[in-house]
């Protein structure tokens, strides 16, 4: 996706265009139509559907047929290089294992372990006093103020729980 | 759309020192051992009325049981994430659920895959009886009169309901049907009733009593009956509908609690009893007529009676309308 | 005249200060995080009213629902992730205002102005009580379908560059909310026979997703490039808003108060849409537009000035009919229910202590939370002391604790991941992310109260024209869309002019 705002809007057209279509086939099979009533559970998604498709085709001929010159100079933001990939990459990958350890041992434990291997492994801190302070510091003032004092209900885990 | 928990934090010192007292007292003297040595969380699945009188049930259970109760809300599905939430906890007796004829509802609509069997009742802890009513201006001061009316019209009668299958609809449905009216049910969200009978856009609505109550004393509405065969004390003075014309009527909501089905029956004693002292205190009662809720402990023994009665009743309904998705 | 007096002593006993103030206290601290609500405040605080006396029960109801209003803007000032959909408006001007070195003033500005939006939509709640409750109940199901379209055309004004793009977003935002159970059949719709995928895409959820996510990534790419800013402590000042400032925004604070006032009033609407119209109009009164969305002071000001009139407005139908309009209400009708006290008409007439009691109180909330908010200002902003990196980890947890925290459901928070992840993309792909909320916002009551609508006309679509008041906010719409169209077609001619000569 890095390069001009033409061949950005050719794939973004064309990417959400098949997106409408596949919704629109979901449909068509799958949410049942009501006879005779003026409106369903089909008329909303199928028009939202119709609408993605007709705007995203108009976005991909606007990137096909536009003539408007300056699309193929401009540059399309700053482009997706090797660490923009990995910010995604790290940031879904906290999450996955975060709500995996938050599902089975509850709020303590995982955010104390999800927290300090995410500034070990990822960030590259080295210091013991972040390692450790930071997790153990978060954590206990999360649960200390909005799980004790707000009594917001915080995850339990499945398998055992540190408080 | 929240979550909450009426324990004992430091919080429920600012309320009341005397509650908070007791709250700490209590847990030193209990035996460890025994039922219940940690919180019960009771699954709350709607908001509004329900939700509060579920947190003063929840409140009052905490006092007389010696562990925090807290109510943790997870509503979505028209229950049945609160109820497969519940059903898939484990039978320990820790895990409990606020439950309503929703559970009947949302099955039949084919939205849940287990019924009423797949959880085991604790206790019945009170009902709430719908009205019928229409604006004042309608001229109609009892059921034979609006029915006489909406003949004579030949127009359809416009009856607002809270959603599509649910129990209002189902409720209305029974009445009309009765009546041998004609009817085109308005799905309205919660507690939108009485704007849209005073906005002249439905013709009757039936609701909880509670929200016509200040209208009802204003005299812009006339509540015509209520839906259960015998006379409860209501918000507002009226008759029942099988009196009034529609002979044989009788329904009305449950509220009650349930556990995961295997829970041991040592725990759902104790359960049971703390939440026959809880129903039974004066505190519930005010509380009730305050929200437009009746109280009634039932056992058990008696609540699973009537669950399984009420659920045949529903099913039957909703084939009637067409609206069964399990038969 | 006694019964003010009574009502005044009753609201000033410091039981009822103190308990305003812990109101306040907790609503803001709620409001201020992504994913906790003032609803959920309500309720939590709801139970310690229980035994309380009701001038102190109202009193600390009333201080969380107004401060669960005001901290949502904290939020979307300093991190750029709205605590509420309310303040969702805020982040346009309110973020650029924080990363220019101005937070405490942008949140200052806005504590000012929600505390003045506020109270002037309390003094219309006092002179026309009945007659706003009138138009309240006006409001079908048609006439909401016609205002939420309206709505839905500020799209036109934040979509930036490209109105297809911004159209794409909107309706990217209604896709999303369509998934789980239709809310007028109860059909499952995308759930793939999965009883979990019933509860659907919640609106908190997928706004936190939206707005934290891909902020997040682009943080953690920074600090990986060695590029992130250096924190200067002198960047991190202290400065509130002169009266100069405050002055000069006086059009706006009245314009945007009364569409929040009247917006709050109609039943199953609410903050955000006030949000967004009193933002869009601003800018469309505004002698410089283009400075909208770069850091604008008035483009903070119109969002927080009506949100906080909604809170005013909303307590009209509630006091006066009894009628909550959404969640936050209903959970406070609740709490004056069970103290014995009614709201409706004859509220008025035998207990007037009573409704003297709410407005003083409702004026006391405002203060309270002010004062908290313009005395918190200097911890808060000390937040952006932290380095990005690892504030942004903590925002990620917490956005975590938020989406969970809505339905206690780890559902969520994979659906609030999931939905980052793609917002993320739609970023890269130059789509906006504002009007992606639009649509999530909005989308839900336009399917319920349009299919409504037809159920009630029984398919007739002229029910949607029959009233004046629809047919008014249509033709507001259109208007709308017809001065973009001209905007754009304008600006074209001009850049195809320039590049002739």
């Amino acid at each position: 996706m890095t390069g001009t705002v033409r061949t950005r809007d050719l794939l973004t057209g064309s990417l959400l265009l098949v997106v409408a279509l596949v919704w629109i086939g979901l449909i068509l099979t799958t949410i049942p139509d009501a006879e005779g009533m003026p409106s369903s559970a089909r008329t909303f998604p199928l028009a939202s559907g119709i609408g993605l498709a007709v705007l995203s085709a108009i976005v991909v001929a606007g990137a096909l047929f536009g003539n408007t010159a300056d699309a193929d100079q401009k540059r399309a933001g700053p482009g997706l290089d090797a660490l923009e990939w990995r910010g995604i990459a790290a940031t879904f990958g906290f999450l996955v294992g975060y709500i995996a350890l938050l599902w089975a041992v509850g709020f303590i434990l995982a955010t104390v372990v999800a927290l300090a291997a995410y500034l070990f492994l990822m960030l590259g801190k080295r210091s013991p006093a972040l390692l450790i302070g930071y997790p153990v510091g978060f954590a206990l003032a999360v649960w200390l103020i909005l799980g004790k004092l707000l009594a917001v209900y915080l995850p339990r885990g499945v398998l055992f729980n540190l408080f | 759309m929240s979550s909450i928990r009426s324990t004992a934090t430091p919080l429920r010192l600012f309320g009341s020192a005397a509650a908070a007292a007791l709250l700490i007292a209590v847990p030193l003297g209990t035996a460890r051992a025994e039922f219940p040595d940690k919180t019960i969380e009771m699954t709350t699945l709607f908001g509004g009325p329900a939700q509060t009188t579920s947190q003063v049930l929840a409140d009052l259970m905490s006092k007389n049981i010696g562990q925090p109760v807290i109510t943790v809300s997870r509503p979505g599905g028209g229950g049945a994430i609160g109820y497969t939430y519940v059903q898939s906890a484990p039978a320990d007796g820790y895990s409990i659920v606020f439950s309503s004829n929703s559970i009947s509802t949302v099955y039949y609509q084919g939205n849940l895959p287990f019924n009423y069997t797949a959880l085991a009742p604790i206790a019945h802890i009170g009902m709430e009886v719908p009205v019928l009513a229409v604006r004042a201006d309608s001229g109609w001061k009892d059921l034979k009169s609006m029915q006489a009316a909406a003949k004579a019209s030949g127009k359809k009668l416009r009856v607002g309901v809270s959603g599509l299958g649910t129990f209002t609809h189902l409720a209305s449905a029974a009445l009309f049907n009765r009546l041998g009216l004609q009817v085109v049910y308005i799905p309205y969200g919660e507690g939108r009733a009485p704007a849209e009978l005073l906005g002249g856009r439905v013709d009757a609505a039936l609701q909880w009593s509670s929200q016509f109550a200040p209208h009802v004393k204003a005299g812009t509405i006339n509540v015509l009956c209520m839906t259960s065969k015998d006379k409860v004390d209501l918000a507002i003075e009226t008759v029942t509908c099988d009196s009034a014309g529609a002979t044989g009527l009788d329904l009305t909501i449950w509220r009650g609690i349930h556990a995961p089905k295997d829970t041991p029956p040592a725990a759902i004693a104790r359960l049971e009893a703390s939440i026959k002292q809880a129903v039974e205190s004066a505190e519930f009662k005010k509380a009730g007529e305050n929200l437009g809720f009746t109280p009634l402990f039932k056992s058990a023994k008696d609540f699973g009676k009537l669950v399984a009665d009420n659920d045949k009743e529903i099913g039957e309904l909703m084939t009637e309308l067409g609206i069964n998705k399990k038969k | 005249m006694d019964a003010l007096l009574t009502a005044l002593a009753a609201s000033l006993s410091w039981q009822s200060v103190l308990a305003t103030f812990f109101g306040s206290l907790v609503g803001l601290i709620f409001g201020a995080i992504p994913g906790l609500t003032y609803s959920m405040a309500l309720a939590m605080v709801l139970p310690i009213t229980f035994t309380m006396g009701h001038t102190p029960a109202i009193a600390m109801l009333l201080g969380t629902y107004i401060g669960g209003m005001t901290g949502g803007a904290v939020s979307a000032i300093l991190i750029g992730v709205p605590g509420t959909p309310s303040a969702a408006a805020t982040v346009l001007d309110g973020e650029i205002m924080g990363k220019q070195g101005k937070a405490s003033l942008a949140i200052g500005i806005a504590t000012i102005a929600g505390c003045i939006g506020g109270i002037l939509s309390l003094i219309v709640m006092l002179v026309s009580v009945d007659a706003l409750a009138r138009v309240a109940i006006s409001f079908g199901p048609a006439e909401i379908t016609a205002l939420v379209v309206f709505g839905l055309s500020t799209i036109c004004g934040l979509a930036g560059g490209s109105l297809v793009k911004g159209l794409i977003g909107g309706v990217i935002g209604l896709m999303l909310m369509n998934i789980g159970q239709d809310p007028i059949d109860g059909v499952p719709r995308f759930t793939f026979g999965s009883t979990a995928m019933l509860q659907g895409v919640d609106l908190l959820v997928a706004m936190i997703g939206l707005f934290a996510v891909p902020h997040v990534v682009t943080v953690f790419a920074t600090y990986w490039r060695g590029k992130e800013m250096k924190i200067d402590p002198g960047h991190v000042r202290t400065e509130l808003p002169s009266w100069r400032l405050l002055l000069a925004q006086r059009w706006n604070f009245l314009r945007s108060a009364a569409i929040g006032t009247v917006v709050g009033a109609i039943p199953g609407t609410g903050g955000p849409i006030a949000a967004f119209l009193a933002y869009d109009q601003a800018k469309r009164w505004s002698g410089h537009p283009e400075t909208f969305g770069k850091g604008e002071v008035s483009g903070v000001v119109a969002p927080e000035a009506s949100n906080h009139a909604v809170t005013g407005g909303a307590m009209i139908p509630l006091i006066g009919l009894g009628i909550p309009g959404d969640p936050a209400t209903a959970i406070i009708l609740g709490g004056l229910l069970i103290h014995g006290i009614q709201p409706g008409p004859l509220l008025f007439m035998e207990k007037p202590d009573v409704i003297s009691s709410i407005y003083l109180l409702f004026v006391l909330s405002y203060i309270i939370t002010a004062l908290i908010q313009l005395f918190g200002v200097r911890l808060f902003v000390k937040a952006l002391r932290v380095p990005p990196h690892l504030l942004a980890l903590g925002i990620l947890v917490m956005c975590v604790i938020g989406s969970f925290a809505i339905r206690n459901s780890l559902f969520d928070v994979g659906v609030m991941s999931l939905v980052g992840f793609l917002a993320y993309w739609l970023i890269k792909g130059g789509i906006p992310v504002t009007p992606i909320l639009l649509g999530l916002v909005l989308g839900p009551t336009l399917e319920r109260e349009a299919r409504t609508a037809l159920i009630m006309s029984e398919g007739s679509p002229t029910v949607f024209v029959e009233s004046y008041t629809a047919l008014l906010f249509w033709g507001l719409a259109l208007l709308i869309l017809l001065s973009q169209v001209v905007t754009m077609v304008r600006e074209r001619n001009g850049k195809a002019s320039k590049a002739t000569t």
